[in-house]
């Protein structure tokens, strides 16, 4: 039935965008909420705010990059139509950085609000909470190291 | 915010320094925007006359780098301890607790590098590392009594294990060098792809800055908030004692009277 890997590629790109996006749009959604909370008190802070708010974005953007990677590599948009086995290991390589990013995506948004409520209270801890709701991205980095060292030497696997 | 900028320039230098190491300038912007024009087929590679090393190709390499910086990192906050040590005169601690450490962490460097090139090496290194083992095992226990000391010497074996998680989490140096150059990578890519008119060149241009004005801003704050987490983490562990409270000077607080300033 399936003569190529196509289909499993496909699957792959859309399981690397829409799960790290959604992580993300969780999180930056929370994080979006809370902040609006603050600016009704006081809406001299939107600066400040708006940077905790865009902090938990980042996961999309590596769910995008992967995507758009499979999607050059397997002949969308350039590269050679993969081979079942090849289309399967993109499949495999995009779930890491759509779980991974997934998860941290909900874990940095709640980090974000904490953040944001931190800074409400009192404005010198602004550099504090920035640094501590950046620190959970590492992770959804590592998801991203791996799905995209898979993505770039599948296309020169003999399989 | 003046301060975070000022940060932020010195880290732009060192990141242009590795970048020309990476042969990375705004990702491959210099060969794409060369193919874009005059439909050659160039890389980075090509337009730089110095080897270059190659993050995506040499992904190992990279973090055997990155693991040795660690070790050099570790050791000089271990230099630290050693030298607070000495100036306690608590002897004891700085030649046996820091010293053999900071051996046996020298004796497994010597060990890989000797596993990658000659045994004679590897042979020194394994023999350096096995003494600083044996030392350690007879002087750790020697504030306890009995056949504590035994034990003591023993179980402080054991710390080699957070020694090595700590060498390891140098491995995010690897992590953050290599997204940032894929990313560019990737946006020069999304920019070129519109064809050659009118149109697809005012795309491209819009592509390009918007897509590295959006790069360059999420990687100013992970450049410095990683590296502090292991400056602060893994360094600072091994010697430094924090704690105290931040000194707030007494100040005016009035509830029923504003007092303005005229200026």
């Amino acid at each position: 039935m399936f003569t190529n890997g196509m289909f499993f590629a496909l699957v792959g790109a859309s399981i690397a965008t829409a799960l790290a996006g959604f992580g993300s749009a969780k999180g930056v959604g929370g994080a979006a909420q809370a902040s609006m909370g603050v600016l009704s008190e006081d809406s001299s802070k939107f600066g400040k705010m708006l940077v905790l708010t865009l902090l938990p974005g980042t996961q999309g953007l590596y769910g995008f990059i992967v995507g758009f990677l499979i999607l050059v590599n397997c002949g969308v948009l350039g590269g050679a139509v993969p081979s079942i086995a090849q289309g399967l290991a993109f499949l495999g390589a995009s779930l890491a950085i759509g779980i991974g990013g997934m998860v941290s995506g909900f874990a940095q948004g709640r980090a974000a609000v904490s953040g944001i409520a931190m800074s409400a209270k009192d404005d010198r801890n602004f550099s504090k909470a920035m640094v501590s709701v950046t620190l959970v991205e590492i992770y959804a980095l590592l998801s991203f190291i791996v799905s995209l060292l898979v993505v770039i030497s599948v296309p020169a696997l003999k399989i | 915010m003046r301060n975070n900028l000022k940060l932020f320039q010195y880290c732009g230098v060192s990141t242009f320094f590795w970048g020309l190491i990476f042969g990375s300038i705004f990702g491959d912007a210099p060969a794409v925007l060369y193919n874009y024009f005059t439909d050659a087929n160039l890389t980075m590679a090509d337009i730089l006359p110095w080897s270059t090393l190659d993050p995506q190709k040499d992904a190992l390499l990279l973090m055997v780098i990155s693991i040795a910086f660690g070790l050099v990192h570790i050791l000089v906050g271990m230099g630290c301890k050693f030298y607070i040590c000495l100036k306690q005169k608590d002897y004891g601690g700085a030649f046996f607790d820091t010293g053999l450490w900071m051996l046996m962490l020298v004796g497994f460097a010597v060990l890989a590098v000797g596993m990658a090139t000659s045994p004679m090496i590897l042979y020194i290194g394994a023999g350096i590392a096995i003494a600083s083992a044996e030392g350690l095992v007879l002087t750790q226990g020697r504030n306890k009594k009995g056949f504590g000391k035994v034990i003591g010497g023993l179980a402080s074996l054991y710390d080699v294990t957070s020694y090595i998680s700590d060498l390891l989490s140098y491995s995010r140096l690897l992590a953050l060098g290599l997204t940032t150059g894929v990313m560019a990578q990737v946006f020069n890519m999304l920019a070129t792809m519109f064809g050659k008119g009118i149109v697809g060149t005012v795309f491209m241009v819009v592509i390009m800055l918007v897509g590295h004005a959006i790069n360059i801003g999420l990687n100013a704050l992970g450049s410095y908030v990683h590296t502090m987490r292991l400056q602060y983490v893994e360094m600072f562990s091994k010697f430094y004692e924090g704690g105290g409270e931040e000194f707030e000077p007494f100040s005016l607080k009035s509830k029923y009277i504003k007092i303005k300033e005229d200026k």
